[in-house]
């Protein structure tokens, strides 16, 4: 698995068209944090876990007929985006994506003539979600759980100690307060 | 209003124009976007979306050492002891796993004359007859009640659950109701006119239907020996053997202290509460999440914010079997949820996944212990 660390999700989907499931796996580890987040504000958590899940083993099963010439990241949540508007659709309470849409008529005005710069617009904001709930972001999550400090996190992940309290401290204070039982259990 | 539904499909079949587009496309990815989901409900999906993938668990292929070495010694640890259980007390491990989930609908009916029926063997099509009413089971599986002459006296049956069965029955108003393990409902078989009265011990989830009578709403009572619930139309759960535990997933519920044998009119309904409201020990809490508190009727044991002295009392009431916690693990949280379907053996292993803990059957109780390893 190490190696595919260092490659790019491009690179990565290439080796996936060569049947590799190493690097299957890494896109998988690399993305479904994110994605799920996407769409668990959306869609029942059950129902987020299920499309995540369905995307990924489609990805994997047409890994010798689809060749992605776009970011993978676009792909991906396109694909993710897609999926929950259809599960919307097919939602039997669609009520509330109804007054959704009319509020959001107020707000919206139609900037993005261009398909390209939408698409941009799209990716900023998934680049957005990738950067707070990366790989490093389920790591993290773990070793807290696990009882590791702050800088034993740092030392493991190669950041600095104040990049960990900063960014997750809010994570800790959820952990701390819910799961302080289970820590003292597994580390004495 | 159609329209804009249509305009989510229309966008899926790609007969939008390029500003409905993109409409649609902003729309989604601000919808919801504000919603919070904690840090463990996202662990708790990752796990649980790791799991259907196949994809091996982070703890399993982590690569920080400390933490692997800790994980391997807990695991020697377990293994050892789960060894000397095995060759001392096979009679234990044997018993754990006698112990299965309950099969739905085994109860039992007792009607106005104290005959009782086990509805296990009322079959679809099937039919029990009494003088002025029979009860039958619909092709749906519903077991409901047919009443041929309209009387003035109201005639009692009860529906009684053991430890090993839920049930459901249709009351005469078309209202819903589901007994939980050891629990029991008495119910006229058809309703008076002015008031529908039923008594409840256990647990119950109740759908009731509006029901009005020239303009009038007609109330629906749930009378236990010491509370009391007037509703109007609406779906909520009742547990009596928790303080009169309520909560509200539609409607509005009404709760009033009064023993039984008070006439439901004459109660005062101090309390009100809405959906996603519990009322619980004389307090009313906010959930996020109300169906977790009807988890048994839809098949899990829900974990969400529940202690494992919660989730024992569930095991206890659903398992039949007596449980006996270590106070050191009663405050211990978790997440996520586990089928009701599975045996008991199968759902300990689930929560000692999170919770290291090791648990034996010793004189017909469960025991489970702090993990006897230190490091």
């Amino acid at each position: 698995m190490a190696k595919e660390l260092q490659l790019s999700d491009e690179h990565l989907y290439t080796l996936v068209n060569q049947d590799k499931q190493n690097a299957y796996q890494e896109i998988y580890e690399r993305y479904k944090v994110a994605m799920l987040v996407y769409a668990a504000k959306r869609v029942p958590f059950e129902v987020a876990e299920d499309l995540v899940q369905d995307i990924f083993v489609k990805l994997w099963n047409n890994r010798f007929t689809v060749i992605i010439e776009e970011r993978i990241a676009g792909y991906l949540f396109k694909a993710l985006r897609n999926k929950i508007l259809d599960f919307m659709d097919r939602d039997e309470n669609a009520k509330k994506y109804i007054n959704s849409l009319d509020d959001f008529s107020n707000q919206y005005s139609y900037q993005y003539a261009d398909e390209k710069i939408r698409s941009e617009h799209f990716l900023n904001h998934i680049q957005d979600l990738l950067r707070q709930y990366g790989p490093q972001y389920q790591k993290i999550l773990h070793l807290r759980m696990a009882g590791y400090s702050n800088q034993e996190i740092a030392d493991e992940l190669g950041l600095s100690e104040k990049t960990i309290r900063n960014n997750y401290s809010s994570i800790l204070k959820i952990i701390r307060s819910k799961f302080s039982n289970v820590l003292l259990f597994l580390f004495f | 209003m159609d329209q804009e539904k249509s305009l989510i499909k229309k966008y899926l079949t790609e007969q939008v124009s390029d500003r409905e587009r993109d409409f649609v496309e902003s729309w989604v990815d601000q919808f919801g976007e504000d919603k919070e989901i904690s840090a463990e409900e996202l662990l708790s999906m990752i796990n649980s979306l790791d799991r259907k993938m196949g994809m091996p668990p982070i703890k399993k292929s982590n690569p920080y050492k400390r933490a692997l070495t800790i994980a391997a010694s807990l695991l020697v640890f377990f293994m050892a002891g789960y060894a000397a259980f095995y060759f001392w007390n096979k009679q234990e491990i044997v018993d754990i796993q006698s112990f299965k989930a309950p099969s739905s609908d085994n109860a039992i009916i007792v009607l106005d004359d104290n005959q009782e029926y086990d509805l296990n063997k009322l079959k679809v099509g099937d039919t029990i007859h009494s003088n002025n009413y029979h009860i039958t089971r619909l092709s749906n599986g519903e077991v409901c009640y047919v009443v041929s002459e309209e009387s003035s006296a109201l005639v009692y049956n009860t529906l009684r659950t053991k430890v090993g069965g839920t049930a459901s029955v249709l009351l005469s108003d078309g209202t819903k109701v589901w007994l939980n393990v050891n629990s029991e409902l008495r119910y006229p078989v058809q309703f008076a006119s002015n008031q529908r009265e039923v008594f409840l011990k256990g647990e119950g989830y109740f759908e009731v239907e509006k029901l009005s009578e020239s303009a009038v709403k007609i109330p629906f009572y749930v009378r236990s020996d010491q509370h009391s619930i007037s509703v109007l139309g609406t779906k909520f759960n009742v547990n009596v053997s928790k303080d009169f535990e309520t909560a509200l997933l539609e409607g509005k519920v009404a709760i009033g202290k009064g023993a039984e044998q008070e006439e439901a009119s004459q109660i005062q309904f101090m309390t009100n509460i809405l959906p996603n409201e519990v009322y619980s020990n004389g307090q009313i809490i906010q959930v996020d999440q109300i169906e977790h508190y009807i988890d048994w009727k839809e098949g899990y044991f829900n974990l969400y914010n529940q202690s494992l002295k919660d989730l024992s009392g569930k095991l206890s009431n659903w398992y039949g079997i007596k449980v006996k916690l270590d106070p050191d693990l009663a405050d211990s949280k978790l997440v996520g949820r586990i089928s009701r379907t599975k045996d008991l053996k199968e759902v300990l292993e689930i929560v000692a996944e999170a919770i290291p803990m090791d648990y034996h059957i010793a004189n017909g109780e469960l025991i489970i212990q702090k993990q006897q390893n230190k490091k």
